[in-house]
């Protein structure tokens, strides 16, 4: 169990990267879905203990992590949006190397797990290969392996997918969610349908704060009969934008389709579309949007 | 554009506050090396002569920050992932290599430049300098950053660039500077660069030339062309653009524009740093992938997406078959970390070994070892090479090479492992896990310890395969196991500062030349300049570090162990607080970090730095007791107040006439294991002159403390502030005639922290104590006073006390001060005690042996005692018992010792008298007791490497060892039968070039004239190679100071040549027979004066020729400008050679000026070869300047040889020999 409390971290340079941010996490996959500079690698960086916060308190099976990160580093496994490795060393080398970090100090176990993490991730067969000239799809599942090791009881996932191509992910989906079935896993992204096929629990993060929080499911119900869309021409984009709450706007064989949210039909041609979650997520952000548009005007 | 583009590489190192830092660090070189390295003794300090050897050194200097500039340079876009966005633009390649290389060039030379400021600096605060300074030109420190360091910066730079370039590495740029760092060294040895402390000219004139055309920075050109320069010319000349130092420029110039056009031509521009370096990576397949925000090249190999296609498709099958996953539960403590540090090590090491910049570089220390050691087993003319003993390959590179490239190395591998994580970000993975960090900080500092290793190791394979080459195969393990020790753990210590200031500094480049700056002022001493000159303040260095075979180590692993715990305590105090800083949060400022840092740091880690800290204190503490209580250090400004008040005080003794001593008897006990001796002296004192003497005067070195001070009717008094002096007032005056006897004792502890008492001390087997360093002296001793005459006028003192010339010694003839000595002589009993004299007794009592000897007949004062475990060989040759010591390993050479003794022996005893005592005793002593040869009465000294363990088999007709041996047992006549009188001047014509004169003559008998006219010519050579270094005035022989001994020694055995051919062998000896008869003790004290008396007595139609050689300082010049052989009709040939001759005087003006003269010369002309070669000579009288001679000869000549038996002392001879030599046919 994963409880975060009031987490807030500002940097030197002044941006506010976490504001308040309050999370319970049990078991299963969890989402953080947010815009790039949301704060999403910032909260899961300050949760791996590679920064600390402000202020805030972040509680592993109770214990203080801030205070005693040991404690979760025992059972943390962590893939980070970017890592390097040393050239020409070998996954097994590194992975056995990785082990005993984690405390596997028994070979023959530590062989073992090595072994199995390297079947898991399909890498087995390029044990002995540099990992410094793997693909970019083998890297991220060489990352996975090397969160695997030990016995974690939370897997933080920073942008697992990113440069992934789509078999690529969708392997690496399956894993994860093998993955969260008796642990946390913690999965980080900018893309919606990740977190709709993957995850439990969800959060939306945007400048630092949590705006949409619950199951992938109840995150929509807001919007529930309140979602319309309409095929458009470019050249009517802006003034959609200005006449109404436009959500989003996406291609779809070279038209625009455009989301709008509103109580009752908004005009000839919109027609009544059930809300997924990406329509839940850029209502968030366009909220967040026109608050902080506001919040200028006011100022100014 | 360009001027933009470079304006923005000034402000890119100008942010990285690279340009400021390395300013200051060449300020602080500048100001350091200055009056330190390149000038000639007594010269001006920063005249161009000794600027130009600064800038050089400082070039080699450059070398570490320019290798830092072109990393930056190059791999900038590399480190900072931008190489895409910069490709990508419209910028060309031109203008790229341009911008970087010329930003390069700039920033580098500016920096450089700093140094100026410093050297100017540092003339206008002359404190502490023994010399003079010109006023600065500033014109001068320009045109030597012109033409000496702008050409090595330009080389220097583009060699790094280019490296950069290629290999994108900064360990492969590193290893690039230091290959030009052992092209510098290797050229520097070969042409005996003063630079290089303690080098001669080891090479012929051929190697000498190609080194000094090959070495990069110049420096051997410089030196070369000015070998021959006066003072006159080292103040005031800028050295001209011709010669070797043309020659050298020229060469390194054009190869700077060939490493930049190869730049041009084959730079891979546009190519990312993974593509350039992998050039020979299979890539068949370049595509583009989308990642996160933007598009980044990346290279696939295609074999790999095979693979992966594959995996796809076999996606469940594999799944079915792999192994389950289980989790694990961890364990975590001491042995995880343990486990976890030596993975991580073994990463690392693994990182480092499969690297090719590391084998580059082990390649490169290879190639400089085998430069430093091979020249051990190669024979060059007259020194014998040495056996390849382990201690004398090790002493080629133990104490200097080893340190010095091991920090280098150290330094930079430093930087590199500290910012590894920059270039391959595993920082993220490795602080998830439960494993402590400091055991992340602590692999690292393991891994920079791995590097001395693997240095000793490469060491010990290149000596033990040097030694396997020459056929030797006793190798000494322990020995080469002691490198690991005392070689190893201070390279370890050094690399904590290292690390700790990478820890600290915001980027490795800055850290860099932090830790450098912290080492070069550190640990080479240029701490000393500031006013930190006690040993403790020498980083990681233990003072005493010097090895010998006979006593190994001596105590200096007692030293060893206290500075290594000291500098161990301070280095764990640094490493747990830098390994706290160094977690996770590396962005976060530094003040941020270390505000942060008592939080951070755990209880116990607090108790590890307290615990540290009080280590450091205490042990620091007793080493400074050991130091300066029972080592009596002192620093130089107390050495020198000392001698200050010493002058002050007791000058006016020079006046009081003192007694003199007639007998010594000692009781003297050395306690080897101990390192310390115990002394019962009783001297016996009487009243040679004609009135009572009132006053008395004990000196003896200030560092010992005499007691027990006893003598009828004085009471010693003492100052605090000269200590060393024991003056008394005589309440009862000392009576004309009459004797007394005065008594002392001395407690004395050899320790390793200081070196009191000289390089003579105690040691476990192989102790020296020499009478005169340890004894006390009766009287003033003048050559206590201050030297300088700077410092003299800044503590108010006048003239020194002027020299004992002839004069003196007429009026009061003194010298010889012999006595008749007797002394017990007790030690451990596994060692023999030798002292001078009859052995009368000894025995074992109570674990320690005594033994009683006796002089037979007075001896001079200041005897030598010996303690050591001794092999022996009893001889009786002519009459003398003689017997020969040595360490039990080192019988190689006995042969030839014994050779040398039996020649020199009855030579002496058949040309010159018998000597009065019947014994000789020959001992070998350790090298670190510095001594080669020294010759006491009835007692020579033999230096372990300086005889005893020379290879003699591979000598050219001429056995070293024989010719030392004879050198030193001559002076049983030349120094002790007859002893110089007490002058300052002229005194060693009749020690050591009258011994040296028995050496050329036994050389002759044993080797022939012509290898001992070669002799002669390479001692000529030496002579003018070191007569321009003479600090002071140059003087004859008959007035030649202590520390001429180029004089003494080289033109003393070109004089005794040119006299013995002149006069005769049979003249020259009757001479000296009659300095024996009338000097000998009790005989009064001989001068020069007496020497050159009766050699013209000898020959009185030769008295010029004799005064000439002996009186004056004279020299000539020939070459030969043509020879032209002309067949006549009858057969005959007609030689004609055009000459042309000077004569040159060195007069009191301190110049060489050229005189007139006319006199004959003799040339000599060889017909045919080998056995029928027949000889001719004829003497034709020559004059200065241009001489035309005409010789009609039987046949054509071989050879012809200008003065064939070296009768004039020709400056030009090397260089005519050689214009003669060659063969002239019909």
């Amino acid at each position: 169990m994963l409880r975060i409390t009031n987490l807030s971290k500002t940097y030197p340079n002044g941006v506010k990267a976490l504001d308040g941010i309050n999370l319970t996490l049990s078991h299963g996959m969890f989402g953080l879905l947010g815009p790039n500079g949301a704060g999403k690698s910032s909260l899961m960086r300050t949760i791996a203990g590679l920064q600390k916060p402000d202020s805030g308190q972040i509680l592993f099976n109770g214990v203080d992590v801030l205070q005693q990160p040991q404690a979760l580093h025992r059972r943390l496994g962590y893939l980070p949006q970017e890592f390097g490795v040393y050239p020409r060393l070998s996954a097994f080398r590194l992975l056995d190397h990785f082990a005993i970090l984690k405390g596997i100090t028994h070979k023959k176990q530590r062989r073992e797990q090595v072994a199995a993490v390297l079947a898991q991730t399909n890498l087995e067969e390029h044990r002995h290969r540099a990992v410094s000239a793997f693909s970019g799809g083998m890297h991220r599942r060489f990352g996975i392996a090397l969160a695997l090791l030990g016995d974690p009881a939370l897997i933080i996932a920073d942008e697992p997918t990113a440069g992934l191509d789509p078999g690529e992910r969708n392997r690496f989906h399956q894993l994860l969610a093998r993955l969260a079935q008796d642990r946390v896993v913690m999965l980080s992204t900018h893309i919606v349908e990740d977190v709709r096929d993957l995850c439990t629990q969800a959060v939306v993060l945007v400048g630092g704060r949590i705006r949409l929080a619950g199951r992938p499911a109840d995150l929509v119900g807001g919007l529930a009969g309140r979602v319309w869309r309409k095929a458009v021409s470019h050249d009517q984009e802006p003034a959609m934008c200005h006449r109404f709450h436009v959500i989003s706007t996406r291609l779809h064989e070279g038209r625009l389709i455009v989301h709008v949210v509103a109580e009752k039909q908004p005009g000839p041609g919109f027609r009544q579309v059930a809300p997924d979650l990406e329509d839940a997520y850029f209502h968030v952000l366009r909220q967040c949007e026109t608050t902080a548009a506001e919040r200028t005007c006011h100022v100014a | 554009m360009l001027l933009e583009t470079l304006k923005f590489e000034w402000r890119f190192y100008h942010a990285r506050h690279l340009l400021g830092l390395g300013a200051f660090i060449f300020f602080l070189l500048g100001f350091a090396m200055t009056g330190r390295v390149g000038s000639g003794a007594g010269s001006l300090l920063n005249a161009p002569y000794a600027l130009i050897p600064i800038y050089q050194l400082l070039s080699l200097a450059a070398v570490v920050i320019i290798a830092v500039f072109a990393g930056i340079a190059v791999l900038r876009d590399h480190h900072h992932d931008c190489e895409a966005l910069v490709f990508t633009t419209g910028l060309g390649k031109n203008r790229f290599l341009a911008a970087r290389w010329l930003g390069l060039v700039l920033v580098s030379f500016a920096v450089f430049a700093c140094a100026s400021l410093g050297i100017m600096l540092r003339t206008l605060l002359p404190h502490g300098l023994h010399g003079n300074f010109a006023a600065n030109d500033p014109w001068v420190h320009g045109r030597i950053l012109l033409t000496i360091a702008l050409p090595n910066i330009l080389l220097i730079a583009s060699l790094l660039f280019a490296v950069a370039l290629r290999t994108r590495n900064a360990m492969a740029t590193c290893a690039a500077g230091m290959a030009l760092y052992v092209l510098y060294l290797l050229c520097s040895a070969l042409v005996g660069s003063p630079l290089m402390a303690g080098e001669a000219a080891v090479a012929g004139p051929d190697a000498r030339f190609w080194a000094a055309l090959l070495d990069p920075l110049g420096t051997s050109a410089f030196f070369e062309d000015t070998a021959a320069w006066t003072r006159l010319q080292r103040d005031s000349v800028f050295p001209a653009w011709d010669g070797l130092i043309r020659g050298n420029r020229l060469l390194w110039s054009a190869v700077t524009a060939l490493i930049l056009i190869y730049v041009w031509r084959t730079d891979p521009f546009r190519q990312t740093a993974s593509v350039a370096f992998g050039l020979k990576r299979r890539t068949v397949a370049a595509v583009q992938v989308s990642a996160g925000d933007g598009l980044v090249a990346e290279t696939l190999i295609a074999e790999t997406l095979i693979a992966e296609t594959l995996i796809a498709e076999t996606l469940i099958a594999d799944r079915a078959a792999a192994p389950a996953y289980r989790p694990l539960q961890p364990q975590f403590g001491c042995s995880q970390w343990f486990r976890a540090w030596l993975s991580c090590l073994c990463l690392d090491a693994l990182y480092l070994v499969k690297s090719f910049p590391f084998w580059v570089l082990m390649g490169l220390w290879a190639a400089l070892l085998l430069g430093e050691i091979a020249p051990i087993g190669r024979p060059y003319p007259f020194t014998a090479p040495s056996l390849p003993l382990t201690a004398v390959v090790l002493e080629r590179f133990q104490f200097d090479l080893l340190p010095g490239f091991g920090v280098f190395l150290i330094l930079f591998y430093s930087g590199d492992l500290a910012r590894r994580e920059d270039a391959h970000p595993m920082h993220p993975l490795s602080a998830t896990t439960a494993t402590p960090h400091t055991v992340f900080f602590f692999a690292k500092l393991g891994l920079l310890c791995l590097i001395p290793l693997a240095l000793i190791t490469v060491a010990v394979m290149v000596g033990v395969g040097f030694q396997i080459s020459q056929g030797w195969f006793r190798f000494d393990w322990a020995l080469y196991g002691s490198l690991y020790l005392y070689g190893g753990v201070p390279l370890c210590l050094a690399a904590v500062p290292c690390l700790v200031l990478q820890t600290l500094s915001p980027n490795k480049y800055v850290g860099l030349l932090a830790a450098a700056a912290f080492l070069l002022f550190f640990s080479t001493g240029l701490c000393a300049m500031v006013g930190l000159e006690h040993p403790m303040w020498r980083f990681a260095a233990v003072p005493g570090y010097q090895y010998s075979d006979m006593s190994g180590y001596g105590y200096f692993p007692e030293a060893f162990w206290h500075y290594t715990l000291f500098w161990s305590a301070l280095a764990g105090a640094m490493l747990l607080p830098a390994s706290a800083l160094n977690r996770r949060e590396k962005s976060v400022p530094l003040l941020m970090r270390l505000r942060a840092l008592p939080a951070r740091l755990k209880r116990r880690e607090r108790w590890a730095v307290a615990g540290c800290l009080l280590l450091f204190v205490l042990v620091g503490g007793r080493i400074g007791y050991l130091t300066n209580v029972v080592g009596a250090y002192r620093t130089a400004d107390e050495t020198e107040l000392i001698r200050v008040a010493y002058e002050q005080s007791y000058r006016h003794f020079t006046d009081l006439k003192q007694p003199t001593l007639q007998a010594v008897k000692t009781e003297m006990a050395i306690y080897p294991r101990q390192g310390r001796y115990s002394l019962q002296a009783e001297y016996r004192l009487t009243n040679p002159h004609g009135e009572a003497l009132s006053a008395l005067l004990l000196t003896v070195n200030p560092n010992l403390v005499v007691r027990d001070l006893a003598l009828k009717g004085a009471r010693f008094e003492t100052d605090a502030a000269v200590p060393g002096a024991y003056a008394a007032q005589l309440t009862l005056p000392f009576q004309p005639g009459e004797t007394r006897v005065l008594t002392f004792s001395i407690e004395h502890r050899t320790t390793a922290f200081t070196r009191i008492g000289g390089r003579h001390q105690v040691a476990p087997n192989g102790t020296l104590i020499h009478g005169a360093a340890h004894f006390p002296t009766l009287g003033y001793l003048p050559d206590r006073e201050l030297q300088d005459p700077m410092r003299r006028a800044s503590h108010g003192l006048g003239d020194p006390t002027p020299p004992r010339t002839a004069a003196h010694a007429e009026k009061d003839p003194g010298g010889g001060d012999f006595v008749q000595f007797e002394t017990l002589v007790s030690t451990s009993d596994d060692q023999t005690a030798v002292a001078p004299g009859r052995l009368i007794g000894h025995g074992v009592e109570a674990g320690r042996a005594w033994f009683h000897y006796r002089g037979e007949a007075p001896m001079r004062d200041g005897v030598p005692y010996l303690s050591a475990t001794y092999a022996a060989q009893n001889r009786n040759i002519a009459g003398y018992e003689v017997t020969l010591l040595y360490h039990p390993d080192h019988s190689f050479n006995t042969d030839s010792i014994w050779e040398g003794i039996e020649a020199a022996l009855r030579y002496g005893t058949r040309r010159f008298g018998p000597l009065p005592q019947p014994r000789l005793r020959f001992a070998e002593v350790p090298n670190t007791t510095g001594i080669s040869g020294y010759a006491g009465p009835g007692l020579v000294l033999m230096g372990e490497f300086s005889g005893f363990n020379h290879d003699l088999s591979n000598q050219t007709g001429m056995n070293q060892v024989f010719r030392r041996t004879v050198h030193e047992t001559a002076h049983q006549w030349w120094g002790h039968l007859v002893a110089p009188a007490a002058v300052d001047e002229g005194a060693m014509l009749l020690v050591e070039t009258l011994a040296k004169y028995t050496e050329l003559m036994l050389l002759e008998q044993t080797a022939g004239i012509e290898q001992t006219h070669r002799f002669v010519d390479h001692e000529v050579e030496r002579y003018f190679r070191a007569r321009v270094r003479e600090p002071e005035m140059e003087h004859p022989l008959s007035r030649v100071r202590g520390d001429q001994a180029y004089v003494m020694y080289a033109k003393g055995a070109a004089a005794m040549n040119a006299l013995r051919h002149r006069i005769g062998e049979p003249a020259v000896n009757r001479a000296l027979r009659q300095l024996v008869g009338d000097h000998a003790h009790p005989g009064p004290a001989a001068t020069a004066e007496d020497l050159i008396r009766m050699l013209v007595a000898e020959a009185p139609d030769q008295a010029d020729f004799i005064r000439e050689w002996l009186t004056e300082v004279v020299f000539y010049r020939s070459v030969v400008e043509r020879v032209t052989l002309t067949p006549l009709p009858d057969g005959q040939v007609a030689l004609e050679v055009i000459c042309d001759l000077s004569k040159v005087r060195h007069a009191d003006d301190g110049r060489d000026h050229e005189t007139a003269f006319s006199q004959p010369v003799t040339w000599s002309v060889t017909l045919g070869e080998g056995d029928a070669a027949q000889t001719m000579t004829k003497r034709f009288p020559m004059q200065n300047g241009t001489n035309r001679l005409g010789w009609i000869l039987p046949g054509a000549p071989t050879r012809i040889t200008f003065d064939p038996k070296r009768e004039l002392l020709d400056e030009q001879r090397h260089s005519t020999k050689g214009a003669l030599a060659k063969p002239f046919g019909g």
